[in-house]
């Protein structure tokens, strides 16, 4: 299952230190998010991908234990994404 | 030309027809009234304000007189008209004034929308802007008024006015609305101060207006670059503490304040944050109003702000 971005890029989003705002086009909805999420975000505006994927693209090494927990990370931050429309899940 | 170059009976005699045309920041405003309480009392808070010529462009046109029927005699009440249309509910009379400054903050919050609009107050020292949002009763326009009572600029008491683009803040001095307490607080702050007569019963309690100093209104196309955020507070008794806050929360605090955000859309984000990428946001919390000067004229701009 692949994470999908729901917003039309470019996103909307300005960051300061460890938080970002993303002003959602669609919806008119201005988020407060943490850098994390907006790494998540920016990478899915390049392409869907699955939270393996992601984590691997976030991780600084290969350590699998470090990515086995990243992906679970991940799958919990998009999750609350995705209860404010900003991403979804795709079987595609 | 400015205001106090009429005679009193003449303005009064203009505001009946064909109305007062003023400059008021980058609005051009005309009032007519035969009500002669407030034509004293514009005579008084506007005496500063220069006058515009009456076929230049107009951006609000406002009228404040009696309505038809009973109410212009038995408990004579005051309506307010914009452009022709009656856009609130009739007040009684002896609140002709506030309903006049409600009016004209009402015109500018609903179509000024070339501009950011924040529900702040925003003064200005050495050319930057502190900006107060706060809502009402939080101690916004009392901080104001003693802070340009002692150096500060007053740019607007109650709306900031962003410009898109560079998001320097657009003056819009105005008589400085105070309520209840506050009245005399300020009087005792600042005995030269000049005041409007108290009214009484209004649904904001009592109200009276202070006259915005003459350089504050002088230097009305004066923009400023905008500096810091501060959330004031006043709580009686408390220390005074002004508490840094992160661009991204103010940021959402900031737009929770401001009135047309949501229609201006992405634009409207991009103002708020280029705000935020010139500011420092802070929580501010007082109860003497001399530390609670020292504290502003202790604020530094970031490095390198221009």
């Amino acid at each position: 299952m692949n994470w999908c971005l729901n917003a039309v890029p470019p996103l909307a989003l300005r960051c300061w230190g460890d938080e970002c705002v993303l002003y959602d086009v669609a919806s008119g909805d201005t988020h407060l998010i943490q850098r994390f999420a907006a790494a998540l975000l920016q990478r899915l505006e390049q392409s869907p991908a699955d939270a393996a994927t992601l984590a691997r693209y976030l991780a600084a090494d290969d350590d699998a234990v470090v990515l086995a927990a990243l992906t679970t990370q991940i799958d919990d931050v998009l999750d609350d994404l995705a209860s404010v429309e900003l991403v979804h899940r795709s079987a595609a | 030309m400015n205001l106090d170059s009429l005679a009193p009976a003449e303005l009064a005699r203009r505001l009946v027809a064909p109305g007062i045309h003023l400059q008021t920041g980058q609005f051009q405003i005309c009032i007519q009234s035969p009500l002669p309480g407030l034509a004293a009392n514009i005579g008084l808070l506007y005496a500063d304000y220069p006058l515009a010529p009456a076929d230049g462009f107009t951006d609000f046109h406002v009228r404040l007189g009696p309505p038809a029927g009973l109410r212009r005699w038995l408990r004579p009440q005051v309506i307010f008209e914009f452009d022709s249309a009656l856009p609130f509910k009739p007040l009684p009379r002896d609140q002709a004034l506030p309903m006049l400054e409600w009016g004209l903050n009402w015109c500018v919050s609903s179509y000024a929308n070339l501009y950011l609009i924040i529900h702040a107050a925003v003064i200005e020292k050495n050319g930057f802007a502190a900006i107060l949002p706060a809502p009402p009763g939080s101690g916004k326009s009392t901080l104001c008024a003693a802070l340009i009572n002692r150096g500060w600029r007053l740019l607007s008491d109650e709306l900031t006015l962003v410009r898109p683009g560079d998001h320097k803040i657009v003056p819009l001095p105005r008589p400085v609305s105070l309520k209840n307490a506050s009245i005399d607080v300020i009087k005792a702050y600042e005995p030269s101060a000049v005041f409007s007569r108290k009214v009484f019963d209004t649904v904001k309690g009592t109200i009276a207006h202070m006259k915005p100093p003459t350089d504050s209104v002088a230097r009305a196309n004066d923009v400023a670059q905008p500096a810091w955020v501060v959330f004031p507070k006043y709580e009686p008794g408390a220390a005074t503490t002004l508490a840094p806050i992160s661009q991204a929360h103010g940021f959402m605090r900031l737009a929770d304040n401001t009135f047309n955000y949501s229609s201006l859309g992405r634009h409207g984000f991009d103002a708020v944050a280029g705000l935020m990428d010139a500011c420092n946001c802070f929580d501010f919390t007082y109860s003497v109003i001399d530390e609670a000067i020292a504290t502003f004229d202790a604020l530094t701009p970031r490095p390198g702000l221009a």
